[in-house]
């Protein structure tokens, strides 16, 4: 660990370690050790925060997480992706087995029912282990089946690895690599900070221990499910687009936003919302490096030439960052689809792009209804035609992100939302304050600016599309607040502006005031989960 | 927002004698303790466990004289009374007799509640003496009154059949079963510290609390460590 200075370089950037060290490792030694001490002491809370949570939430009671177990089970079990069974059934007679024993689905959904808590109820979970039943099932993962399979190919290496056969070892196991992806996106969310607001040190501390205490973060991060690599991507392709505006444009930095994207993608389908942002972003790098050649000053200066672009114009340094980036975030995404096609002979996008089918729902697609739906799940409703009966805003998103936990079955008594707003409009009064008293700077960014805002308006959009889908298709509800935990870094961001508000001797003190009030809502919701599970 | 890594005005330390964030974090972390301490010392009854049964409205009737009873109920250790959710349609409320029987019929606690409860309400009716443990039990509830009482809980209720006066009704109980009188969460910490180690891995259940605990006091440090360094660092 280096405290490495602001301003210094880090992944990709022009470390002090040698730099003409050949090889892909040495290069990663290189960013390993260019990360601040603080950005991995913000990912250690982080990581002990999510183990926490995975000790603390019984198992399966992470949403999807039988489903998401089924996914990881048929990897490593048969070596392939699950494929769609209808009628959707059974899942391996192990893991059945053991969310029989669990009670499970007397517990998910029914807040007033919890955890098996007698020795009666262990020795028939215990009797079930000892069964030994098989591991394999018919191929279907559930709601999990039609996801990439990217995070349940690392899921596999510590399913394989824990000694016992045992599906409670493995889940155990498994949520500790969960955790570990939350660490890394603290790091990205504090590295990601460190770009955007290079001169205000504490502030990038601030925001990333706001993540890291995010309770819905937390109990995400504490359970087997792709969410948790989907954020640390997210993440990641919000620091390489950070980085970039502030450093230039460059292949090397095209490559960190481009692996970022593209193993997002093949990750979960979601971060297909950040698509548009990045690829503005892209072009707008490209448009605005200047048409000199590198070294000259105002260039992409602080990332050491390579020999094949030492004497290009930055613009054209710029242009093939731009081309990595494509190339990269597109290579993994491309073999998906043809794996998809040839090899497992599934649907690489389940219920297919463009219209959707009314079911027996009552509802009918309507591409007019549509775009009423996605904004209505986002903004007050304005003329259009009511499609929620309650705000999602406050209901779903506000409340949600809030905290609501379990299969979406218990939450905080009423008072913690009231209290939440209070210090949320404050938090974005003092950022906005911030912003204008900065505006100047902000006009300058402007650009940078826009792409954030289009990566909020690209998720809206790809959560509200789907939401309508589903209504119309199942008559179901899709949306979860878990699914914006993608802009965890933009909510790090707002943080850490609202902090600045106070100026270099009162700015710490505030951020040290809102860590703590985090700090407190997280063991709050780890003290309600104890009680809804435990007691 | 300001693009400039290290410029004068950010670059130095604020004076020792005005840094703040380690006061505000002994103030914020201290009130958290006070508030998880006055929480923790609250009194209130506490239960022992459920029959995991949904309370979708008072759709459970027994009349007057008559008696229900739910047989294959894990009755957990420690039982004191019975919650149950109740509605009276008209009249005062009747007093309510429960028995808890094992698996051979035999009694192994009974009790009575009087009447005039709050209907609709939540209601406890205790017994005697605290259970053990006990698969396959049988719980029974007798209106000693005549004004008929209706009890939540789910009908049907999968295959789930219980009897009322002798005969089968498909449905089910809701019953919460309490620990005999009022606890503090401290008093229960070793309870929910028990409860902890079941239903999890082999691999983690026997030192999860333990590591749980350290874990958050361990993230907790490291931030506010964290704070303090970065603030000094400036």
């Amino acid at each position: 660990m280096s405290a490495a200075a602001p301003g210094a370089p880090a992944f990709g950037g022009a470390a002090s370690a040698p730099r003409r060290r050949s090889g892909v490792s040495a290069a990663l030694a290189g960013a390993v050790r260019a990360v601040p001490a603080a950005a991995w002491a913000c990912a250690i809370v982080a990581l002990a925060n999510g183990l926490a949570w995975s000790l603390i939430v019984p198992p399966f009671q992470v949403p999807d997480e039988n489903a998401h177990y089924a996914y990881v089970q048929q990897v490593a079990e048969r070596g392939t992706l699950p494929h769609e069974v209808q009628p959707e059934g059974p899942v391996s007679p192990r893991e059945d087995a053991v969310l029989a024993s669990l009670l499970t689905f007397g517990i998910t959904g029914h807040r007033g029912n919890p955890a098996p808590f007698t020795q009666l109820q262990q020795d028939v979970i215990d009797a079930e282990v000892r069964k030994n039943l098989s591991a394999r099932g018919d191929g279907d993962a559930l709601t999990a089946t039609g996801n990439p399979p990217v995070y349940y190919v690392l899921q596999a290496v510590p399913y394989k690895l824990t000694p016992s056969g045992k599906v409670l070892d493995k889940l155990a196991v498994m949520r500790w690599l969960s955790a570990l992806m939350g660490a890394a996106t603290v790091l990205l969310v504090f590295m990601f900070l460190r770009e955007l607001l290079p001169g205000t040190r504490w502030a990038w501390t601030t925001g990333a221990l706001m993540v890291a205490f995010q309770p819905l973060f937390g109990f995400i991060s504490g359970g087997v499910n792709n969410d948790n690599l989907l954020y640390t991507m997210a993440a990641g392709v919000l620091f390489g687009i950070a980085r970039a505006f502030r450093r230039g444009l460059t292949p090397r930095r095209g490559l960190v936003i481009g692996a970022f994207l593209g193993v997002g993608l093949v990750t979960k389908l979601t971060l297909i919302a950040f698509v548009p942002a990045t690829a503005v972003a892209l072009v707008l790098l490209v448009w605005r490096a200047p048409s000199r050649s590198r070294g000259e000053p105002g260039s992409a200066a602080d990332e050491a030439p390579s020999p094949e672009s030492a004497d290009l114009p930055a613009r054209d340094v710029a242009r093939r960052g731009a081309f990595v980036a494509a190339a990269v975030a597109l290579a993994p995404v491309a073999l998906y689809l043809l794996l998809n096609h040839f090899v497992w002979n599934r649907v690489a996008v389940p219920g297919g792009v463009g219209g959707v089918a009314s079911g027996t729902t009552g509802h009918t697609f309507s591409l007019r209804e549509e775009i009423s739906h996605v904004w209505q799940l986002w903004l007050p409703r304005l003329w259009m035609r009511p499609q929620f009966t309650y705000s999602p805003l406050w209901e779903t998103w506000f409340r949600g992100f809030v905290g609501r936990f379990g299969w979406l079955d218990y939450d905080f008594p009423g008072w913690v939302y009231q209290v939440a707003r209070v210090i949320t409009l404050t938090v974005v009064a003092f950022a906005f304050a911030e912003l204008v008293r900065r505006r100047d700077a902000l006009r300058r960014r402007a650009g940078e600016l826009a792409v954030y805002v289009l990566a909020v308006a690209g998720l809206c959009a790809e959560i509200g599309i789907q939401s309508y889908r589903e209504l119309v298709s199942t008559g179901g509800v899709f949306e979860q607040p878990r699914y914006v935990l993608s802009l965890l870094p933009l909510y790090a961001a707002l943080v850490a502006l609202a902090t600045r508000v106070g100026g270099r001797r009162l700015g710490p003190a505030i951020g040290a005031a809102l860590v703590v009030l985090a700090i407190g809502h997280d063991l709050y919701a780890q003290a309600i989960t104890i009680a809804r599970y435990y007691a | 927002m300001s693009t400039t890594a290290g410029s004068p005005a950010t670059a130095a330390a604020p004076p020792r004698g005005r840094r703040l964030v380690a006061p505000v974090i002994a103030v914020g972390l201290g009130a958290i303790a006070i508030a998880a301490l006055v929480v923790l010392l609250q009194s209130a009854p506490r239960r022992s466990g459920t029959n995991l049964t949904t309370n979708t409205g008072f759709v459970v009737p027994l009349g007057g004289g008559q008696q229900l009873c739910e047989p294959g109920e894990l009755i957990p250790a420690g039982t004191g009374a019975l919650r149950v959710a109740a509605a009276v349609a008209r009249g005062s409320a009747p007093a309510l007799e429960g028995t808890l029987q094992n698996e051979a019929g035999a009694v192994i606690a009974a009790g009575r509640l009087h009447g005039r409860w709050r209907a609709p309400g939540v209601i406890d009716i205790p017994v005697r003496p605290a259970t053990r443990e006990t698969a396959g039990g049988t719980v029974c509830v007798r209106n000693l009154g005549a004004p008929p009482v209706s009890f939540g809980g789910s009908t049907p209720d999968g295959s789930f059949v219980i009897t009322i006066a002798g005969h089968p009704f498909d449905g089910r109980l809701r019953i919460e079963y309490m620990r005999p009188g009022s606890e503090t969460w401290l008093a229960l910490a070793p309870t929910l510290a028990h409860r902890f180690s079941l239903a999890k891995g082999d691999l983690v259940r026997h030192w999860a609390i333990y590591a749980t605990l350290l874990l958050i006091a361990l993230a907790i440090a490291l931030a506010a460590r964290t704070l303090i360094r970065e603030e000094r660092a400036g």
